[in-house]
């Protein structure tokens, strides 16, 4: 790699720093890949509470990710092309997820929708529908955390479009509904599969709010986060295997998508 | 009230400081310009005729359909009104290729994929784009985008066809080729035609019949000559300021053929240049003089004046033949020069002030 | 982690390491050790208890991974062991506290529960701690020997988060420490588990090697074992060895 002449090296300080942020992020994963008992992997990947968690997790988080687009997607465009009282309201809530631990989350959820809820109270007693502890408590808590990406990337996006190609699109005699799909949504997809790629990686690496919510229960809520927590009590190795698993299967995806991370 | 074109008559005001109020009248296979600095109102009239926006009072009609009168209600959005509009940028959509952008407008109304794609490949060689069918907006040149806009435009048959400063995004080196070529495909557009833009010479050019807006109204419509040679503002003759003579050139010399009401020659800079040029003189650069003047004008001859008239600080001068040029004055020096109608003059312009551009 | 940023902070804070004592205590003894601490700071001018609590196996763990904490409470024998086994015990580990189950439920016994057999029952919402701590190891003997098969609807990480849904109404019924139920008040009832089926959870308490207030520790543990720590955990529903 050849410097141009004019390019000055970068300052001592600042290479000191930046080497001590790599770090941060390089060493816990040199500290689990150095505790990985390579030989009992094949045995430990294959249990049963893994096979579950891995099922449980891939349902869920994909699940997540496409009621956030379902619902964030309009969310979104209302944001950032609509004036309307209480706009700035909206707004925060939809990044409270954000900032709140996921405990909270799980907690209010808890509070909202379990059985005693405010909410989920009536919903029991007309439907008999119970909440937490079962998939779909998952799925909401999934939801809950992972959805805020979602809305604000799109918004991001839609901001950064310039209103005069649904103009023309308009002027051309597109419908509303064609703009978006062949105006609108082509031009922000690059932002849109990004959001969508950090919202479904939210999902899948959900704890806090999964476990105060959803409980944990092998094959029905044990997420591979849970699984690992359970696992670090009793059985390390398992935690360890589990948690390779983890870090393979994120790393895949950020790898399979990364031109499009960073296509403008 | 005739029953084709566009007839518009509206006002409408978007905060207490801009107001707009505008009468406008375009028959069919003609053009008009609507010419006007930055800020006098000529976007939201593209907004308002598209259907982008709609107004406070008065009436729209296209080819006799009224598609914005507030009083009755009635407001024929963007999409369902058949106008079709050449942008400022040209707004052509970057995920599609040349030809789906040409396609786009018949697509959308409902025309099959096969259809749509025949008619737009008949536009695109219509305007010389053969070849570049399968481009990306972001891979053509200036020229060739904008005449991919104006292909758009024309290709779902509109009623009336917008253009929106189609050429101040291009190069000035290649602006008076691509005017050229604009006004031959124009010509093929057999409905009427607005032409927004702040370039005057692009407005006399261009256009038929020039209005000309200041401050959200219409302070003159007329023929370019007409505007050229009877300004009634300061704006409209800062405007129509330059004399636009068109001759050709050869060794540095221009001559004016027949027929055109221009006799004569001038000497210019550019030894160069050879052909059909286009000269721009303004009218300030013209001195008047009662004989013969010496001095380094390379240009002098003896003519009459047909017209003056004063436009508050300056008196413009009309001149005959052999070269109808406009001349400005002081008041002071129409005076001490006893300059009325009817008296020979001497005029002298310098080749230096002498503005030549290929046409 | 947060054991050792806090030992860092107290450092920090102008504190000598002499002077704070950091004491893991299995999550059932919360409210106790509170006071216990309470008294020891009384009687120890100057001194700041960090008390960590969380599941004895998380309590273990963190241990085994070199976290420097003084004083190791465990709410039974297995994790104290392994703690020992590891060398990280400097002394001997006492048992200082005995608990035994109790079947804890909302306020008002929603779910209709009268013992142990109900928790076959797939109609209710059930939970327990999840393997691997103490109570829910405990929870699962005791169930074998009543002869019933568990329909659990969450294996919760530590009794805490059993007992809050609980309290919350939003499980029917769960099997906790006595000490849980007492410590609820009014959210939570308890109903009886025969003797015949409970099981008498032992709690050790040790100093460990790793800590940096080896003096405090001892004089922490030798509170916890004296009358008056004794009393605070009777009082809390703990029985006294």
């Amino acid at each position: 790699m050849s410097r141009g002449r004019a390019e000055e090296r970068a300052p001592v300080s600042l290479i000191v720093l930046a080497i001590l942020g790599a770090g941060l992020f390089a060493v816990p994963l040199l500290g689990l890949i150095w505790r990985v008992p390579w030989r009992q992997l094949p045995a430990l990947l294959t249990d049963d509470v893994v096979i579950d968690a891995l099922g449980l997790s891939l349902v869920t988080s994909l699940t997540s990710t496409g009621i956030a687009l379902l619902l964030g997607f309009p969310l979104a465009w209302l944001l950032a092309n609509r004036e309307f009282p209480g706009r700035r309201l909206v707004r925060g809530l939809v990044l409270l997820p954000l900032v709140l631990p996921p405990v909270v989350g799980g907690a209010a959820l808890l509070f909202a929708l379990g059985r005693r809820g405010l909410v989920g109270e009536p919903l029991y007693q007309t439907t008999g529908l119970v909440l937490p502890f079962s998939i779909w408590g998952v799925v909401l808590a999934t939801t809950f955390v992972a959805m805020p990406f979602l809305v604000i990337t799109v918004e991001g996006a839609l901001r950064n479009l310039d209103r005069r190609y649904e103009g023309a699109a308009a002027s051309l005699g597109a419908s509303r509904w064609t703009v978006l799909r062949r105006v609108t949504i082509p031009m922000i997809a690059p932002s849109l599969i990004a959001g969508m790629v950090l919202t479904w990686a939210r999902a899948f690496g959900e704890f806090g709010a999964t476990i105060t919510f959803a409980g944990n229960l092998q094959g029905r809520t044990q997420t591979l986060p849970l699984a690992v927590f359970v696992a670090l009590e009793s059985n390390r190795d398992l935690a360890v295997a589990i948690s390779l698993l983890m870090v393979v299967i994120s790393l895949a995806v950020l790898v399979a998508l990364r031109e499009r991370w960073w296509k403008p | 009230m005739s029953r084709e074109g566009l007839e518009a008559r509206f006002a409408l005001s978007r905060s207490s400081s801009f107001n707009l109020d505008v009468e406008l009248t375009v028959p069919p296979s003609s053009t008009a310009a609507l010419l006007g600095p930055n800020g006098a109102g000529k976007s939201t009239t593209v907004a308002v005729l598209a259907g982008l926006t709609g107004i406070d009072e008065g009436v729209i009609a296209l080819n006799g359909e009224v598609v914005d009168d507030p009083t009755k209600d009635v407001f024929v959005p963007a999409r369902e009104r058949r106008v079709g509009v050449v942008f400022q940028d040209y707004m052509l959509f970057p995920n599609m290729d040349v030809v789906e952008n040409v396609a786009f407008g018949l697509r959308s109304r409902g025309v099959d994929r096969e259809q749509a794609v025949a008619r737009a490949s008949e536009w695109i060689s219509l305007l010389g784009l053969d070849g570049a069918e399968r481009k990306r907006p972001g891979e053509l040149s200036g020229g060739q985008a904008q005449r991919v806009a104006l292909a758009r435009a024309l290709a779902g048959d509109p009623d009336l066809l917008l253009l929106d400063e189609p050429l101040a995004a291009l190069d000035v080196t290649i602006r008076s080729d691509l005017r050229r070529q604009l006004a031959e495909h124009l010509s093929v557009f057999p409905g009427p035609r607005l032409l927004i833009t702040h370039d005057p010479t692009e407005a006399f050019l261009l256009a038929d019949e020039v209005h000309i807006i200041e401050d959200g109204s219409i302070t003159q419509s007329g023929s370019p000559d007409d505007i050229r040679l009877r300004p009634r503002t300061r704006f409209a003759a800062d405007l129509a300021g330059a004399n636009l003579l068109t001759g050709v050139a050869r060794d540095g010399v221009v001559t004016f053929g027949e027929g055109t009401g221009r006799d004569g020659i001038l000497r210019i800079v550019d030894h160069v240049l050879t052909g059909p040029v286009m000269l721009t003189i303004a009218p300030a650069a013209v001195s008047v003089h009662l004989e013969r003047p010496e001095g380094s004008a390379r240009n002098s001859w003896l003519t009459t004046i047909e017209q003056l008239e004063p436009i508050r600080d300056r008196v413009r001068i009309g001149l005959g033949p052999p070269l109808a040029i406009t001349a400005e004055v002081t008041p002071e020096a129409t005076e001490s020069l006893g300059l009325e109608t009817g008296l020979q003059v001497w005029v002298a312009v310098k080749a230096t002030e002498i503005g030549v551009e290929g046409a | 982690m947060a054991l050792a940023l806090a030992g860092a902070l107290a450092a920090c804070s102008g504190q000598s390491a002499e002077e704070t004592l950091v004491v893991s205590a299995a999550a059932s003894l919360d409210e106790a050790f509170n006071e216990i601490a309470t008294v020891f700071e009384e009687e120890h001018p100057g001194t700041d208890v960090l008390l960590n609590f969380a599941g004895s196996s998380t309590l273990r763990e963190q241990i085994l991974e070199g976290s420097p904490v003084d004083v190791f409470a465990s709410a039974n024998i297995s994790n104290m062991d392994a703690v020992v086994e590891a060398g990280e015990i400097s002394g001997q580990p006492e048992i200082f506290a005995l608990n035994q189950l109790q079947i804890a439920v909302p306020a008002g016994n929603p779910g209709g529960v009268d013992g142990l057999a109900d928790f076959s029952n797939e109609f209710l919402l059930l939970g327990l701690c999840a393997e691997g701590v103490p109570c829910g190891d405990f929870a699962r003997e005791s169930l074998a020997l009543a002869g019933v098969v568990p329909a659990v609807d969450s294996n919760e990480p530590d009794v805490r988060a059993l007992l809050t849904k609980i309290a919350a109404g939003e499980l029917d019924a769960g099997i906790t420490y006595v000490t849980d139920v007492v410590a609820s008040g009014g959210d939570v009832e308890g109903i009886v588990i025969p003797d015949e089926f409970n099981t008498v959870a032992e709690y050790p308490i040790a100093t460990v090697s790793s800590g940096t207030s080896p003096e405090l520790a001892a004089a922490f543990v030798e509170l916890v074992r004296s009358e008056t720590g004794q009393a605070i955990l009777r009082d809390h529903g703990f029985a006294s060895p």
